[in-house]
């Protein structure tokens, strides 16, 4: 093995660079691979295998690599499970084997392959069942996987996303891809040719000439050619999937350590020009280092100037073969050529061939060249949703037939002479359909033989062995699915580039199958391993999922409020410094004392208006909203069609052809969509319209016995008496010179005021407000304050004292579903045999003993007997600093029957008894509420 | 419930101008945004109608979300509610949706990592979900002003997500 002078068209031979392997320092040249590097200083054993530690060497040239995976190190950053033919070189890089201790040549694990009779495949699930699986698990997977993620976390390794068109996208920029993409740019398309090597050209180079021309010469004017024309050319980049509406997924890498680009391509069409890979042959040993694919060796020289061995003995099936063994003879290798079907081969030698027996002769050689015909990279073509087809002269998966916007050309076609692949990426590049023309070459088949002797290895990478193939056989793993995850055949990194077809083509023999029988397992996406950096993007961190923000955020985080989560709003749990909870009950009392102010702007505010409102409004509500009153307020509930409670809140009429729904917070997107569905369905879409203003108006709520005192001192302009704003009455005014709206409804139970203004007039709202109650020494509360006080009431929270089955009747509001007689939403599904279920869940209030600590939310009602039974569960759960113990409410089977029944409560292995009462604890006759 | 307040940074809005190699990020203050729905919504109004790429003119306008609804921008202010003389729902969202412009060579290509967009491409709808948000999106004044309008609670989000592009694509 060695470097010819000045020869390899990626090589730029005038740039050394340094590089260690396994600690050991090496000279590379700039273009080079890490493979094409270490395979220049003599390098073969770069890595071990998966479960036997075998030594391993380089099968492939690109990305069909499955031995030679490196953790490489560069300038502090370290990336793992790199492949070493796709990794281009680095000055300073430090690449290590992955699976190898201390080093790939010298591994002490190496040993493994010599109990290798017991680790064939169904060994782990036969061996570990006994007495518990779990007990060996961790060991096992200890010593699996291949490579080591770093525990240094690369802050900036975060991938760019963008999103592109083209009229159509060449994959691939060998032959075929380069004559279809000028083309098309030629007949003015919009056309973008995207290959993964540095340099383009894929095959080309291994070729003495095309059109009458030098490689490189031809190369570079068909890509002056399509810049000329208005064409794009990414190199480094790989078309990695195709997902629906002929989006194309292309990963772009950059230099070594920072993460690739993910192109999110929407083409017309796409030309796929992705070539063919060399299948390995399958004999004894065909793992050794020094057993390289013949089309690699041949890309090697002409690329990287690398002549793959001194003396060589080729194993190839396909008159495809004789141009690339003439190209390697006339570079210096003696080559003995040895007919691939004859039995029993074997490779000889331990950490490198030394040369190929049969059983009455040795063929010497530092290389077996070997190659048992080429698959075509059809993968995209699998993931559009295209049919393939067996050719038997080829010997190959085809695609077949036409896809309407995608068209494989030239070796992705099986159009694997030059000429013709030319002649049929032309025209296809200027829209006609392809046409596989007959090949020119013959191919005798070649695929293994189950039955002889010897570990013939199927997948290099998962170490695979025919002999596994035989087992899975005999134990009626027959399908290629079952195959697969049998043996793990195609499930390494590579998925099965080299190994699937020798796979399923020794399954079809031990079937009596053909290989088209047998068919192949599904290709998805990723072609190539991408990390999952790619996918997020810059969507990490406060940008994964953000949140919404308060216009008031500011002043809460000034009066040191604990923000939290509620509903996708970052909202003020409480406030003060400390623990939160002695925070959250003094809030609780002041708002029961004096007054507590709630920043309440995330209340949904959807407006419903038009000729139809009313009768829409009453439609979509269970309560009956049709006589709601101009100015006034009524509470209700949305149903799912099912009957099931989808929202609560309340209705305000500010016109007669004008509402205002007011629902839970973290429903607005939900209730929005459900009005707009209902809107669209079974409505005039033209006399109801919805606008959702939520963000338009900002709410500040006080609630307490001292609110109305505190908004006195606002200059409001409107009389607040209870005469004129009673409980559930609606007035606006205009505060600052700006609009107000006031609402006299209360969630606390307590006196209330909600105060709306439009958002940008918020603080100073709220600035006015919080300064007017100081006197009155009331102050800001937060959500968790409030769940207490909505609790103490028996108001419900939906979605925590309410479950995917909980109807309205179940909480207490059953008037309407025997009494309203317009149609609404969930009406037919309230009267169901389930809808009239005396056992169905029921809130209730829960009391306990006093002195006694409070329930655990989610603590079980359970039947007080030897086999308990679930009765229901605990919803939410507060100590009361008002009332001075632990309130409760829950949902409890036949719940309103069991009204003053001592029931058991189950939690964390504790039995605790309670009473059952009405949900209401606090004002239950309502005078503080209507004060 | 747990005290997230140092996981989410203090909103800081855009004080001043984002700047950036070819690109710019500017509030823009507008007079008045008003939603309008109704069945002839489209077909109303002399204010000049912006759909994608549309430039729009620096005088009152009308962006196009879907067939029965508008915003005007800039636009008088009108009675909320519904007019039943025009067939109009009208309603002011000044304060709930945050207006930015995005200027330069470089912002078609910080638009294009957010969202799937061309110039080749038009649409009468100015609705766009651009990094997973809502956004109504038009070019403003200039073929390289870009104007963007989100809800006032995202915005936050919008800016991050710009900011965060540009330093990618630098």
């Amino acid at each position: 093995m060695k470097r010819l002078k000045n020869t390899g068209a990626a090589l730029d031979h005038g740039t050394r660079l340094s590089f260690t392997f396994d600690g050991k320092r090496y000279w590379g040249t700039k273009g080079d691979t890490l493979a094409s590097a270490l395979l220049a200083n003599g390098v073969r054993v770069m890595g071990r295998s998966f479960k036997y530690h075998r030594p391993r060497g380089v099968w492939g040239a690109w990305v069909d690599e499955p031995n030679a995976i490196l953790s490489v190190t560069l300038n502090g950053r370290e990336l793992p499970n790199c492949l070493a033919t796709t990794t281009y070189l680095e000055h300073g890089m430090e690449a290590r084997a992955v699976n190898a201790w201390p080093s790939a040549n010298r591994d002490i694990k190496g040993v493994l392959d010599w109990g290798n009779r017991f680790l064939g495949a169904g060994f782990y699930y036969k061996t570990f069942i006994w007495p518990d699986w779990h007990l060996f698990e961790p060991s096992i997977r200890k010593m699996a996987g291949l490579g080591a993620v770093t525990l240094d976390h690369l802050d900036d390794y975060v991938s760019d996303q963008t999103h592109d068109h083209c009229d159509t996208l060449v994959v691939g920029g060998g032959p075929a891809g380069l004559a279809a993409a000028r083309t098309a740019a030629e007949s003015g398309q919009n056309v973008m040719l995207v290959d993964d090597q540095q340099l383009i050209g894929g095959s080309a180079y291994q070729l003495d000439k095309i059109d009458s021309q030098p490689p490189t010469t031809w190369v570079q004017t068909q890509k002056t050619a399509i810049l000329t024309a208005g064409g794009r050319i990414l190199t480094q980049t790989t078309a990695y999937g195709v997902y629906d509406h002929n989006l194309v997924a292309m990963v772009e890498q950059g230099p070594f350590g920072t993460a690739p680009r993910l192109w999110r391509m929407r083409t017309d069409r796409t030309i796929l020009a992705t070539g063919a890979i060399d299948r390995p042959v399958t004999f004894t040993n065909n793992d050794k280092p020094g057993v390289i694919s013949l089309f690699a060796a041949a890309e090697y020289l002409a690329r990287y100037g690398i002549l793959p061995g001194k003396t060589a003995v080729a194993l190839a099936n396909s008159t495809l073969a004789d141009p690339a063994l003439k190209t390697l003879e006339d570079h210096g290798t003696k080559i003995t050529r040895v007919d691939p079907t004859t039995p029993n081969l074997k490779s000889r030698g331990w950490k490198a061939t030394t040369g190929l027996a049969t059983n009455d002769r040795h063929y010497p050689g530092d290389t077996v060249l070997a190659s048992a015909g080429l698959t075509p990279l059809i993968h995209l073509w699998r993931h559009a949703g295209g049919k393939l087809t067996w050719d038997e002269p080829r010997q190959a998966f085809l695609p077949d037939g036409n896809l309407d916007r995608m068209q494989a050309v030239g070796a992705a076609n099986g159009t694997f002479d030059i000429d013709d692949a030319l002649t049929e990426a032309r025209a296809v590049g200027q829209g006609a359909r392809p046409e596989r023309a007959d090949t020119r070459h013959t191919v005798t088949p070649l695929w293994p033989t189950p039955g002889t002797k010897g570990r013939q290895w199927i997948d290099f990478q998962h170490d695979v062995t025919l002999k596994d193939i035989e087992v899975a056989a005999r134990e009626n793993y027959t399908s290629v699915e079952h195959l697969k995850r049998y043996t793990t055949l195609g499930m390494a990194s590579d998925q099965g580039k080299t190994s699937n077809m020798a796979g399923l083509a020794a399954m079809a023999t031990l079937k009596g199958a053909t290989i088209p029988e047998v068919g192949t397992t599904t290709f998805r996406p990723p072609f190539v391993p991408i990390p999952l950096a790619t996918y997020h993007g810059q969507a990490s961190a406060q940008l994964y999922h953000p949140i919404k923000r308060l216009k008031l955020e500011q002043q809460h985080r000034d009066a040191g409020a604990g923000l939290c989560e509620y509903g996708g709003w970052l909202r003020p749990g409480w406030y003060g410094p400390g623990p939160a909870y002695p925070n959250i009950q003094r809030e609780a009392l002041m708002a029961r004392e004096t007054a507590g102010i709630l920043d309440g702007s995330p209340l949904g505010k959807i407006e419903v208006m038009g000729p139809d409102a009313e009768a829409f409004v009453n439609f979509m509500f269970y309560n009956t909203m049709k006589t709601l009153k101009v100015g006034h307020i009524r509470y209700g509930f949305l149903l799912t069609e099912g009957g099931i409670v989808y929202d609560d809140g309340v209705v305000s009429r500010l016109a007669m052809d004008h509402f205002l729904i007011s629902c839970s917070s973290s429903h607005v997107d939900g209730v929005r969509g459900l009005l707009e569905t209902w809107r669209q369905d079974g409505n005039d879409p033209d006399r109801i319209f919805i606008h959702d203003l939520t963000l338009q108006w900002a709410t500040v709520t006080v609630t307490g016995p001292r609110a109305r005192d505190i908004l006195e001192t606002l200059d409001l302009g409107c009389d607040l008496s209870p005469e004129a704003l009673p409980f559930m009455r609606f007035t606006t005014t205009r505060w600052q010179d700006r609009p107000m709206r006031i609402a006299r409804v209360s969630f606390s139970g307590d006196l209330s005021f909600e105060m709306s203004v439009p958002t940008g007039h918020a603080p100073a709202l709220w600035d006015a407000t919080t300064a007017a109650a100081e006197p009155f020494n009331a102050a800001p509360m937060g959500i968790e304050a409030m769940s207490i006080l909505r609790a103490e009431k028996g108001y419900i929270m939906v979605g925590k004292d309410t479950d995917g089955e909980t109807m309205p009747h179940d909480l207490g509001f059953g008037a309407p579903r025997l009494k309203k007689t317009a149609a609404f939403v969930g009406d037919r599904s309230l009267h169901t045999e389930n809808g009239n279920d005396p056992s169905r869940k029921q809130l209730v209030g829960l009391a306990i003993p006093n002195g006694e600590a409070r329930l655990a939310t989610g603590a079980h009602i359970v039947t007080d007997d030897k086999t308990p039974r679930s009765l229901g569960y605990v919803t939410s759960s507060y100590t009361s600093p008002g009332l001075g113990h632990g309130i409760a409410l829950g949902l409890v089977e036949g719940g309103h029957a069991r009204m003053g029944d001592e029931v058991a409560i189950w939690h964390d292995e504790t039995l605790r008894r309670a009473t059952i009462v009405a949900p209401c604890v606090f004002d239950p006759e309502g005078e503080r509420l209507h004060a | 419930m747990r005290n997230d307040t140092n996981r989410w940074s203090p909103p800081l809005g855009l004080p001043a101008p984002f700047e950036a190699p070819g690109l710019s990020l500017s509030p823009a203050h507008l007079t008045r945004q008003s939603l309008i729905s109704g069945p002839d919504v489209r077909r109303t109004s002399p204010a000049p109608l912006i759909g994608w790429p549309d430039i729009a003119p620096d005088a009152p306008y009308r962006i196009t979300l879907r067939r029965d609804r508008v915003v005007e921008v800039n636009g008088a202010a009108g009675q909320e509610g519904w007019n039943s003389a025009k067939g109009e729902a009208f309603s002011d969202i000044t304060d709930g949706w945050s207006v930015f412009d995005l200027t330069g060579p470089a912002a078609m290509d910080i638009l294009k990592r957010g969202t799937e967009i061309s110039l080749d491409t038009p649409s009468a709808s100015v609705v766009r979900r651009m990094w997973g948000l809502d956004v109504w999106l038009y070019r403003f004044g200039h073929e390289d002003t870009f104007r963007l309008h989100i809800a006032r609670a995202m915005d936050e989000a919008l800016i991050g997500h710009i900011r965060a592009a540009a330093a990618l694509s630098a």
